[in-house]
């Protein structure tokens, strides 16, 4: 499921992020804001004619486009430890 | 010797400004937006044993890979790359305790450098708020150098950040510029790493963010937010109107009285004059406007402590992306509702830089505050005070208006700009969305202090010293005894008026306007400096026309279509010397600035002409 259709506030989590739909700056910039497969996501508010949406990744709220958002692959359920240095 | 330099630096938010101004006693501006601070600012530390050393507060960013403006002055400061400026000898990385996983992030980039650090882990009262407990002693032993709990804003847990920058100062300051060639960590890596830390650090977690939540639940809807932040501005201008008459006329009358006693105890003859008409007609003319200043910078002021300036962002992103720019250049734009001048520097956050150069092209039209002592004495002058339901003014209505004028010729402006000479790049929005705070009142009232005293700095240099000049030009020559003509157009600027005159009479303009355009190019409020100058002289001793506020003897004079065109002039016209510079400087040459005063100066024109003609026709 894209980010895009995701429920407003139902918890889900990054499945896959296509980076390539998107400049490599912005990528970067996301990355940069905790954007990565694993990560805990929330679709919080979308704007008039659902131009932009803002989410909450991790625990910070990210504000981005619809096309942006479109690139983003998400299931929902909690979050799965992410990375193979999680400790328990 | 060479003087220590701390570095202050950290993501955007992090409250560096704040740590910034506890620390070394400075008065930096403090904001809840990212972008706060654009440019490298120097304070003096203290420190308890005898030493010194200077303290830079950089901008913000994420990372090391620098997308804007703003994030390669932080860049270059750290690597030692800025032109003149050694490497920094301690590095004080500030990180927002609420928002570990991602701040420390970039920390153990900045880690890795290998420059001595310290971490002021800020904002831990908003931490708490939102049900954190952190581990500072964990996360010291994790990252390998000292974490010092602060809450900047309370100026909690200096003392112990100031001891922990002593020990880890080194002795002497580095002489040699140096360059740090370093190859960083791996993005994925310092991710991994990054939230394995914080996940230590983190001793017990509530999710508990009620504020935030139920605020943005209203503020970011769709249609309601929309709605809030259109009255929101509404109801500033109409604040702005109403809330500054008493102070206003009470300004007025000090300077009435003011005037009275100097005819009284000075003789008639050019002294007087200068003092009366010159100075206290003039610059007294502007002055009086400061209650209505300092009211429009309490509401932006609290728009920017507050956080509520993303979302206004966020909101505003669709209309903005029609004019293909970026929601995040709502900002710049709105910061130059206070001033063009710091919303022009506010871009060098935009990354993208045609993106970024449309929003300086256009940020002289948003209705700076010079423009409020002209609106303000026209709208009074000409417009009546009627009052409809719920307190609303005709008089603010009409205000509002010119706001939106201002605003909607921007994006229209942008449109057309990003269709042709700003052609290309794609505007996108990124942009984090801070946690709401309740601004205090010591910033609010410092941010005030501020303003005023650059207003009166400007009324007693930029605004005095052309007054001076034009009382001189409206004084001299004089005509001769028994002549018909009147003083003011037989003077040296009566006469450049004359010239001027032609050229804006089909708009409506008259001489009187002619005369005050000119010296109005220093700054817009010079034109009612100039207007009151021209109008004290030419009253000379009349008591009956001295009595008269400025605003009754241009109701004498003027037209209602000429005040109308007079004020659609001014909704466009780039009449600010300070504004032509910062473009210049912003954008490396004088080809932008140019344009941006042409295409401005056509369309103050074509505006006025058509409010004048307008205005005629339907028998105003």
């Amino acid at each position: 499921m894209r980010l895009t259709s995701l429920d407003r506030n139902r918890p889900a989590y990054v499945d896959s992020v296509d980076w390539s739909a998107m400049p490599d700056a912005d990528g970067r910039r996301l990355r940069e804001l905790g954007l990565c497969e694993g990560a805990s996501i929330e679709l919080l508010h979308r704007s008039l004619f659902r131009k932009a949406h803002a989410c909450r990744i991790g625990r910070m709220i990210v504000a981005m486009r619809a096309d942006h958002a479109a690139a983003i692959g998400v299931r929902t359920g909690p979050a799965p430890n992410s990375g193979p240095d999680t400790e328990a | 010797m060479s003087a220590l330099t701390i570095a202050m630096v950290g993501n955007p938010n992090a409250g560096k400004s704040a740590l910034f101004n506890a620390l070394t006693g400075a008065r930096q501006k403090v904001g809840n937006y990212p972008g706060v601070t654009v440019e490298r600012k120097v304070g003096r530390l203290a420190l308890a044993d005898g030493r010194a050393a200077d303290v830079v507060d950089l901008p913000g960013t994420y990372s090391l890979d620098a997308k804007s403006p703003d994030e390669e002055v932080t860049r270059n400061v750290i690597f030692g790359y800025q032109d003149g400026e050694k490497r920094p000898d301690l590095l004080v990385i500030v990180v927002d305790a609420a928002n570990l996983d991602n701040h420390l992030r970039f920390a153990l980039e900045l880690l890795a450098l290998g420059t001595p650090a310290v971490i002021a882990l800020n904002m831990v009262d908003l931490a708490t708020r939102d049900g954190l407990e952190l581990d500072a002693a964990r996360l010291q032993e994790d990252l390998g150098v000292p974490v010092i709990p602060t809450v900047a804003v309370r100026r909690r847990g200096l003392d112990h950040l100031k001891d922990a920058i002593e020990t880890a100062l080194p002795a002497h300051a580095s002489t040699k510029i140096v360059h740090i060639e370093k190859a960083l960590p791996g993005e994925d890596g310092l991710r991994r790493e990054a939230q394995r830390i914080a996940r230590r650090a983190i001793v017990s977690e509530t999710p508990s963010r009620r504020l935030t939540n139920s605020l943005d639940a209203v503020l970011l809807h769709p249609v309601l937010g929309f709605v809030i932040l259109l009255s929101l501005l509404f109801v500033m201008f109409q604040a702005v109107f109403s809330w500054s008459e008493l102070p206003v006329s009470l300004l007025e009358g000090a300077f009435a009285a003011l005037e009275g006693l100097v005819r009284e105890l000075l003789p008639d003859g050019l002294l007087r004059s200068l003092i009366v008409d010159g100075v206290i007609a003039g610059v007294g003319s502007v002055v009086v406007f400061l209650p209505l200043i300092l009211i429009l910078f309490f509401f932006i002021l609290m728009l920017e402590a507050t956080g509520y300036m993303t979302r206004a962002a966020f909101l505003m992103d669709g209309l903005m992306a029609k004019a293909g720019l970026s929601g995040r250049t709502f900002i710049p734009l709105l910061s130059s509702f206070a001033c063009a001048v710091p919303g022009i520097m506010a871009t060098r956050t935009i990354a993208d830089p045609k993106d970024r150069l449309t929003t300086i092209l256009i940020a002289p039209l948003m209705t700076c505050s010079a423009r409020w002592p002209v609106y303000t004495l026209i709208i009074g002058a000409f417009i009546p005070n009627t009052r409809f339901a719920f307190g609303i003014g005709l008089q603010g209505l009409v205000l509002f208006s010119l706001v939106i004028v201002g605003i909607v010729g921007a994006l229209v402006v942008a449109t057309v700009l990003r269709l042709g000479v700003t052609k290309g790049g794609k505007g996108s929005f990124l942009m984090e969305l801070p946690k709401y705070q309740m601004p205090l009142l010591r910033d609010l009232a410092l941010g005030l202090w501020q303003r005023a005293v650059i207003f009166l700095k400007r009324a007693g240099t930029i605004i005095f010293a052309t007054n001076v000049i034009l009382w001189l030009l409206l004084s001299f020559p004089k005509p001769p005894t028994g002549s018909d003509v009147r003083p003011v157009d037989y003077s040296a600027a009566g006469r450049i008026a004359s010239v001027l005159e032609p050229v804006l009479r089909p708009i409506g303009f008259n001489h009187d306007i002619a005369l005050a355009l000119i010296p109005a190019m220093a700054a817009r409020e010079v034109a009612v400096s100039a207007l009151a100058t021209a109008n004290s002289i030419d009253s000379g001793d009349d008591e009956d026309a001295t009595a008269k506020t400025l605003g009754e003897r241009l109701q004498g004079r003027w037209s209602l279509p000429t005040a109308l065109a007079f004020l659609a002039w001014f909704v466009f016209a780039p009449q600010c010397v300070s504004t032509i510079a910062v473009t210049r400087r912003e954008t490396n040459g004088w080809r932008w600035p140019m344009f941006m005063v042409s295409y401005l100066f056509a369309l103050a024109y074509v505006a006025a002409g058509i409010t004048y003609w307008t205005a005629v026709y339907a028998g105003l």
